[in-house]
Formats: structure tokens, sequence, C-alpha cells
């Protein structure tokens, strides 16, 4: 078909000697010739599946900077839920594509993020970010626009209210905090406490609630101090804590901090106190980096990879054999999330208001995470775990 | 508590005050500022890394090779950038720096990624001195710092090289006329200086377990801080500024709030430059 | 006509107007959102840039502080934005009266220190204010930095895509060189230049020197905060880490490579070096090589920049004002 379109094309080259009603037909049969080839090698081109468009959902997460860990658990759990989400025919007969953005956990890009999304026509809703301060910098774009924001791990309160289009699913500190606090005081029978606390959104929300409910239970808090995202240097700091004498240190911050605060705890000689921090902590890179110093480390989790459950089990066979490691509850709220939108996306379409709507009616989820169903404040109420360090790896505590 | 924070102080401040005297060593000969100073202490730094946490070596194996490297950075700047600036003056050498200081922080986050990298644990024990409990790796540090100190006094008085540099810092072209190679003793005076702020990168990275593309910017600045005490020109006061700032930081900690500890040197340095600009321990500034 | 010589006066305004008028087409020929976030950031740094011109170009004050500016006039914009609702009309003027009273006050204390040691004392002034900045939460929220400012809203209008931002800071862009233009060619800004030239012949010769560097300092500070305001507005999202010594690197990188102590100079270097990094993926992600290599290059091979006043980086420069007494190295 291509020799009979060059040959048209040749002669059509000469066509300044051929008259007119002739003219005219050589032309037609070049144009049809050319639109011949044009549909099959376009045809070629398209994937031979899908016959309707896919839908675009965003991510904002931290796939570079400190927080990288997390924002590439999100990532591999997400590709996993949406590849097996496509393999079932995909939401009302349409492919999921996920369109992905670098935020660094960063609240300056989570907000260019933001606008990116929003101005982009075919993206419907947004997964994202990993922290609280960056998700408080986004929402207002989202707010505006009418986009879905849906974080798997914001827990500050303030979050999810702050908007009609704001969801968490990791539960808040409203519960997190006086479980860790129930942790500590009752459980341990701990009641000198000091805290060391990340300076933003959620650190300080964090201490504010674990300290209440700490102080509630009858714990004397001895002393409050924080420390900046960027400062690696602890030892001033947990001198000074130190010459206080608690007996427990609270430490609500993320894994890297955790475990250079150890480090440096251990190396200042400081081992008769008791560490202990909320589930932010969980993750396999604080036991690689804090090695020794973190053993005896108490922490909580929401989603535990040895659970029974089918729906946990799956994802997590699922996990080990696509990426060779066990996934934790970052991956595991990750995959929540997607597969949530799914779920509602097959009842309310691709509207955004819809969407919304529908996502804010979601009764007794099963997520791999716990059952998720959003109060009227769009956050939910989790159920936790109580955890240990022990011998270089976590463990169910079970004294 | 107290004197735990003093030690602590102590310890921080050695390590500024080495980078201190990197800058009072290439003022002093060269008469030239640099702002790269702090980018060639976190190379150090991550040399020191490379060395200890991902082949790892003996600590004192990364420590020399953390300061090689830097010493071999810091030629490689004076004799690209600063010698065929010789006969411009002073800005565009400072302007060449700044652009270094820009390329080589962020070459770093393109090789190493913008993260902490973690660094391996070195000496974990704790000791009871005078009833204050010290960790074994900060007597470590000041240990070695006072060991480079001392090192740097011999080489400036003892050696034909030193004697050349401290000549050509009193007057480079009276040292020109005696037959000293001006050049060479620049490049080696500046690479001395990068190497010292090598050291102390290696040696921060050790102590607080973690090593970071961004750790050169506050470094340096700190480093002018302390180096201000003795008017750019004097190492004593180079060492004194360290110590006091690295000091008052950690009492700061203590007795106000951990976030402002790191005004401290920079109020420092506002204040004598506001106050005494030819610093504690300079002489009167001569306005030419 | 050499490009540093160039300021836009009524003998030449076909050629500004001309400008004036491709710049209102720009929008009408690139339709992209993202294209115009990046014109819309070459208007802002126009104005910063520009605005340390006065100081460091004209005037020969070696200011490392102006980020600090900048940031004061964001978040002042801020905070009166989100917590007295105050619109754009009014945080602009105000933000930019609060960094220029700053300015001010640093100027006054500080001028008396030339050459590297106002330097040292800008950059202790810079990092201060950062400092101050993040931990002073109950003002600034601290590290968390301040979110949802609103965007302008002219008459009811609130302005949302790109192309209504162009038009503002184009506007301000307009405003400030205007206002820059006069200043320049006018007996103050020739005094400018007389103290950047030769301090000492022009206090011999009568100038108030002090008063006129005083002047320098409010000027460039005012436009620095007026900047600000708008960034504020424009990335909804204000935070403290956007105004460290880095960011007055970059301002400065950009004035060089224009060139310093011209009209043209600024407004070069900043669309120069804002758009570079978007002509392609690699650039973009070595951002900072690229901009430090630009800087080296430029100084090593035409200090002037594109279209600065040569001989302003040279020999008896700022440095050499200032050489304390020599001693041995101990």
């Amino acid at each position: 078909m291509l020799g009979h379109t060059l040959r048209t094309m040749t002669r059509a080259a000469r066509m300044a000697s051929v008259s007119g009603p002739e003219r005219m037909k050589l032309v037609l049969r070049l144009l049809a010739q050319v639109l011949l080839l044009a549909a099959v090698v376009l045809a070629a081109g398209v994937p031979p599946v899908w016959s309707a468009d896919p839908i675009h959902i965003g991510l904002s997460a931290p796939l570079t900077g400190n927080f990288a860990e997390y924002g590439q658990l999100f990532q591999k759990a997400i590709d996993l839920g949406v590849e097996w989400i496509n393999a079932s025919g995909g939401v009302q007969g349409r492919p999921i594509v996920m369109i992905v953005g670098d935020s660094r956990a960063d609240p300056k890009e989570a907000a260019a993020l933001a606008q990116k999304f929003t101005s982009d026509k075919r993206i419907v809703a947004e997964i994202g970010d990993f922290s609280s301060t960056a998700c408080l910098a986004a929402q207002p774009i989202y707010d505006r626009a009418g986009m879905v924001q849906l974080s798997p791990t914001a827990s500050h309160p303030g979050f999810a209210p702050g908007s009609p289009w704001s969801f968490g699913i990791v539960g808040t500190q409203a519960g997190e905090g006086p479980f860790m606090a129930r942790y500590a005081v009752q459980k341990l029978g701990k009641k000198r406490i000091a805290v060391l606390h990340i300076n933003n959104d959620w650190g300080i929300v964090s201490k504010d609630l674990f300290i209440k409910a700490a102080r509630e239970m009858g714990a004397d808090v001895i002393a409050v101090e924080s420390y900046f995202e960027t400062d690696t240097d602890f030892t001033g700091v947990l001198t000074k804590l130190r010459g206080q004498k608690p007996e427990l240190l609270y430490i609500p911050s993320f894994y890297n901090e955790a475990a250079l605060i150890n480090k440096q705890r251990e190396r200042l000689g400081w081992t008769d106190v008791t560490m202990m921090g909320p589930g932010s902590l969980y993750s396999p890179k604080l036991l690689e980096i804090g090695g020794d110093s973190v053993n005896g480390l108490y922490t909580s989790a929401a989603f535990f990879p040895k659970d029974p459950q089918p729906e946990v089990q799956k994802f997590v066979k699922g996990f080990e054999a696509k990426y060779k490691a066990t996934p934790n509850m970052f991956a595991a709220v990750a995959y929540d999330a997607v597969n949530l939108l799914a779920f509602v996306m097959a009842k309310s379409g691709t509207d955004h208001k819809a969407i919304r709507d529908e996502l804010a009616k979601v009764r007794d989820y099963p997520g791999v995470t716990g059952k998720i169903t959003f109060t009227e404040r769009r956050d939910v109420v989790k159920e936790y775990r109580q955890l240990v360090i022990r011998n270089g790896d976590f463990t169910l505590y079970d004294k | 508590m107290l004197l735990s924070q003093v030690v602590n102080g102590l310890t921080q401040g050695s390590l500024y005050a080495l980078v201190a005297i990197g800058f009072v060593i290439i003022f002093g000969t060269m008469n030239l500022v640099t702002f790269a100073h702090g980018e060639v202490y976190m190379i150090g730094a991550f040399v020191g890394y490379l060395a200890l946490g991902v082949y790892h070596l003996a600590w004192p194996v990364a420590l020399a090779s953390g300061m090689a490297a830097a010493w071999v950075l810091g030629s490689v700047i004076e004799k690209t950038a600063f010698r065929p600036l010789r006969a411009t003056g002073h800005m565009p050498p400072l302007l060449i720096t700044i652009g270094l200081s820009i390329i080589l922080k962020d070459l770093a986050v393109v090789v190493f990624g913008a993260e902490n990298r973690p660094v391996p644990s070195v000496y974990g024990t704790t000791v009871q001195v005078a009833g204050v409990p010290v960790s074994v790796l900060q007597l470590v540090i000041l240990g070695l710092a006072g060991a480079l100190v001392v090192a740097l006094r011999v080489l400036l008085h003892s050696t034909k090289i030193g004697r050349a540099m401290r000549a050509t810092a009193q007057d480079h072209e009276a040292a020109y006329a005696m037959g000293v190679n001006v050049n060479r003793v620049f490049n080696i005076a500046f690479a001395l200086a990068s190497a010292l702020g090598g050291a102390a990168g290696v040696m921060v990275g050790i102590y607080y377990n973690t090593v970071y593309p961004a750790m050169g910017g506050t470094a340096g600045l700190k480093g002018f801080a302390a180096c201000i005490f003795g008017g750019l020109t004097s190492i004593p006061g180079a060492i004194l500024g360290g110590l006091i700032i690295g000091v008052v930081e950690n009492l700061t900690i203590q007795f106000v709030a951990s976030g402002y500890r790191d005004v401290v040197a920079f109020a420092v340095m506002v204040l004598i430059l506001l106050l005494r600009p030819q610093g504690l321990l300079g002489k009167r500034l001569r306005m030419v | 006509m050499a490009l540093y010589a160039f300021v836009p006066r009524r003998e030449n305004r076909l050629l500004w107007g001309g400008a004036l008028a491709a710049a209102l087409l720009v929008p009408a020929v690139l339709r992209s959102e993202y294209v115009l976030n990046t014109a819309v950031l070459a208007g802002i740094y126009v104005i910063l840039a520009a605005s340390l011109n006065i100081t460091n170009g004209y005037t020969g004050l070696f200011s490392f502080g102006h980020a600090a500016f900048y940031g004061i006039g964001a978040y002042t914009a801020a905070i009166l934005a989100t917590r007295l609702g105050w619109g754009f009309a009014l945080t602009l003027p105000a933000a930019a009266v609060v960094a220029a009273l700053f300015g001010a006050a640093l100027a006054l204390i500080t001028l008396r220190l030339s050459g590297i040691f106002l330097a040292l004392v800008t950059i202790g002034f810079q990092e201060i204010t950062f400092l101050v900045t993040l931990n002073w939460i109950a003002l600034t929220r601290g590290p968390m930095g301040i979110p949802g400012v609103p965007p302008p809203a002219l008459g009811g209008y609130e302005l949302r895509g790109n192309t209504g931002y162009y038009y503002l800071i184009l506007a301000l862009d307009v405003l400030t060189l205007f206002v820059v233009a006069r200043v320049v060619t006018s007996r103050v800004g020739r005094a400018f230049v007389a103290i950047r030239e030769d301090e000492l012949a022009a206090q011999a010769s009568g100038l108030p020197t002090f008063r006129l560097k005083v002047l320098a300092f409010v000027i460039a500070t005012f436009f620095a905060g007026l900047a600000g305001a708008f960034f504020a507005h424009h990335a909804r999202f204000v935070s403290a880490d956007s105004f460290r010594l880095d960011e007055t690197f970059v301002i400065l990188t950009m004035l060089i490579v224009g060139g310093l102590g011209s009209f043209l100079g600024p407004i070069v270097g900043a669309v120069a070096l804002v758009i570079l990094p978007e002509v392609s993926r690699v650039l973009a992600e070595y951002r900072g090589v690229v901009y430090g290599l630009v800087l080296i290059a430029v100084i090593l091979f035409r200090p002037e920049g594109v279209a600065g006043v040569p001989g302003i980086i040279q020999p008896r420069g700022l440095l050499a004002r200032a050489r304390p007494a020599r001693e041995p190295v101990a």
C-alpha cells in the first residue's frame, strides 16, 4: 500500500502537465491512500486491550529527599494495586493510570504539584501527600479547584476537617496520642515522661495530644523539647533532657531523626531511659540506620504483616512477590487509598464532585489496615497494635 | 548537666575552629574570602562517609581520605579558579567561589541524593571525667583537633614551606622578591586550609552519624563567624572564636531553647562586626 | 549604543514601547499554563535583580541580604492576608513598606562598614532573619509556613490562571523599572555611581554619602518587599526556607550574568536564568550546576556580564577598600 501511495505521489508531482478532471481524480486518490496509510499507522500504535479512556489519578509523594523511603513505598504499593485493578477489568471498563509527582515532602512542592494536578483536565482525584504539613499546604488549592485530596498518612486532626475535599485514612493523633499514652503510662507504668518532638504541624499536634492524655492518666510530663526537620545534632538537647531524669522519652518524629536521636543518646551513655514513638517510626529503615541503639524502642502500628486476615495476606504475598520485601504500614495505607478510590469510582463515575460525595459515604470498607469508615470530619478511627523492637526486629508487645 | 553541655560545646567548637582556621589561612595568605569552603568540608565528609560507611574501612583511614580529597579539591580550585584571576583583585574570586559552592552542592545532591546518609557509630562508649559523663568520641575529636592545630603550628614555624607561607602572608611581593615561589605557596595554603575543612567534615559526620549535601552551608557561615573573632587573620582568634561559639550554642540549648542555637553564631558575628570589626584579637583595620 | 548605556527615555520610546507591546502579547502566543508560570517567575526575578542592582550595581554596596527582604515582604503579605483578611491592593504596599523599614534599620546600623565586612554583616542579618522567622511560631507558624494565601482579587474578579498573574507581574515590572529608570537618571542616581567609583572623592565633593547609601538600601528593599508580596499571593504558600542565602546567591548570579550597574542587565539576567533550566530536562535537573557554571564563565571571560558596565568588577574593588592590617599568620 505504501508503494501505491508513493506511485500516486510521484504522478501527482508531475501534475502540472495533467489536465483538470484528471488532476481532481489524482488528488482524491492520493488523499484516500494517505488517509488509509495514516489509519493503519495509528491503529498499530494503540494498545490493543482498552477501548475506553484511562482514568487518571494524581500521586503527590516524596520520591526523593529525606522521606524518599515513604514516598517510594506509596508508589510501589499503588502500582501493585493498580496492576490488580486493571487486570480485573479496571473501573467501569477503564484502566487506571497514575500521574506521579515528586513532592520531596516539601510543602512548597506539594502546593506546586497541586496547581499542576488541578489544571490537568484528565486528573479526577489525588492521592497524597505524605506529611501533614505538605497536605495542609496543598489543601487550599484542591479545595478551590474541587478535587478530592486523599492522604494515606496525614494524621493531623485539623487536616481532613479543613476542607470538604480532604480525606485521611490513617487515623489521627487524636486517636494515636491517647493510645500511646495508655501504652506508656498504664501498660509500662512510666510516670515521669519527657517529650522530644519534630517542630512541624504533625509533631506539635502529636505532642499536644499525647501530653494531654498522659497527664489525664496521672503521669508527670517534666520536659518538652523540639527540633527542626533538618537538625542532625541532638547531643545538646539530649543532655538537657537527661538532666531532668525522665523514665520515658516520647519522640514524635520520623525514622531518620529517631535513628540519629537514639544513636547519639546511646553514645552519650544515656541508656537508662525507655524510648517510645508513634507509628511514624514503624519502618525497616529505622532498624537499618538505628542498629543496636533502637532495641527496646516501643511503638505502634495499624497494620501488621503477620495478620492472618485473607485480604492482608493477599496484599503481603503479592507485595513480597513483586518487590522481594515485606510491606509495612506506609505501603498498606497507600494500597488501601488507591483501592478505595477505585471502589468509590465504580459507583460514582469520574465526576469530581460525585467521587467526593461517594467517598464521604464509605462505611466499613475492608482495607488491609482495618475497616475504613469516614467520620463526618472525613478522617477514620483506627485500631492500633502495641509493638516493641527486639533483637533488631519489630515484634508485638504481648506482656 | 552544665559541665556536660560545656563538653558538648567544646567538641563542636573545636570543629568550628578547624573550619575557621581554614578561612584564616586563605585570607591571611592570599587575601581572599572563599564561599566554597563549606562545600569542600561537605565533600570531605562524604568521602569519609564512603570510606567508613560504604567500604567499611577504619575511621583513621576515613579521616585521612577525607582530608586528602579535600586537599586535592582545594588545590584544583586554586589552580583553576584563583590563579587565572590573580591580577584582577578580590571580587572576581569571591564570585567564583559562590559559583563553585552552588555547583558542588548541586552535584552532591545529584550524585548522592538530598537525604541524610547514615554514618556508622565509632567509639560508642562513655567515661566519667571528674564526675561528668563524657563520650569517648568527644575526647577523640578534641584530641584530634588539638593535634591538627599543633601540627599546623609546627608546619608554619619549623618548616621551610611554613616560613614561606608566613612570609607571603606578610607581604607577598617582598616574598616573591626574596625568591619564594608565591604561586606554589598560594596553592599549598589553599589546599591545606581545605584539608583542615575536610577533616572537620569527616569528624562531624562521625559525631552526628550523618552526612548530607546541605551540611556545608551553615558550617561555613559559622566558621566565618568564628574567624571574625581574630579579625580574619589570627589563628588563635579563630580557635577561641570556634570554642566560644560552640559552648554558647550549647548553653543556649540548655537555658533558652534549642531552636535558637544557630542564632548565636550569627549574633556574635554581627556584634563583633559592628562593635570591633578588627576582631577581639586583631589589630586596627587599615582602610586603604 | 552600548547595551549598558541604554535607559528608557522619551527619545527611544519606540524601542522600549515595542518591547512592552511584545511582552503584552506573550500570553497570546504561549498558551501553556506551565510556560506562563515560568514567565511569571521571570517577572518576579526581574524585580529582585533590578532592586539588588541599586545597591550592589549602582552604588557598589556589597549586600548579601536581599532574600531576607524578599521574605519579609512575602511574610508580611501572607500574615496580613490570612490573619486580617487584607486584599492584595493593601498587602502589596504594606509589604514593600515593611521591607523598606527593615532595610532602613539595617542600613543605618551597618553602613559604616564596607567591602567584605558589609557583606558578612548582611549575611549575618539574612540568617538571623531566617532563624527568627523559623522560631517565632506565634507570628509566622515557623517551619509549617503560612498556607492559604488568597489570590489577588481585583474588583471582585479573582485571579485564577497564570495569564492574569502574568499581566499583574508585568504591571509591577513596569512600575519597578520605571522608578529605577527615573532614579538612575537623576542626580541621586549619579550620586550613587559617584559613591561606587570613589567614595572618598564623593564625600570630599560634598555628597552626603551615608544618607545616600541608606537611600539606596531603602529603594532596593522596598522593591524586594514588593516582589515578596506578589510571590505570596502567587504561590499561595509561604515558608521560611524559600528566603535563605541560597536565594540571594541566585539573584546575585542573575544580576552578574546580566550585568551590574546598567538598566538592561538585571532584565537580561533574570529572564535568561529563569528560562535556561526550562530549555531542557537535563538542565532542569542540574539547575545548580548550570547556574554555577554560567556565573564562573561570566566572571572568567566577560565579567561585565551581557549588558553591564565594564569595570565594576575590577582590581580596585570592594574588598580592596577594607584591608585589615597585615600580621603574620600565627
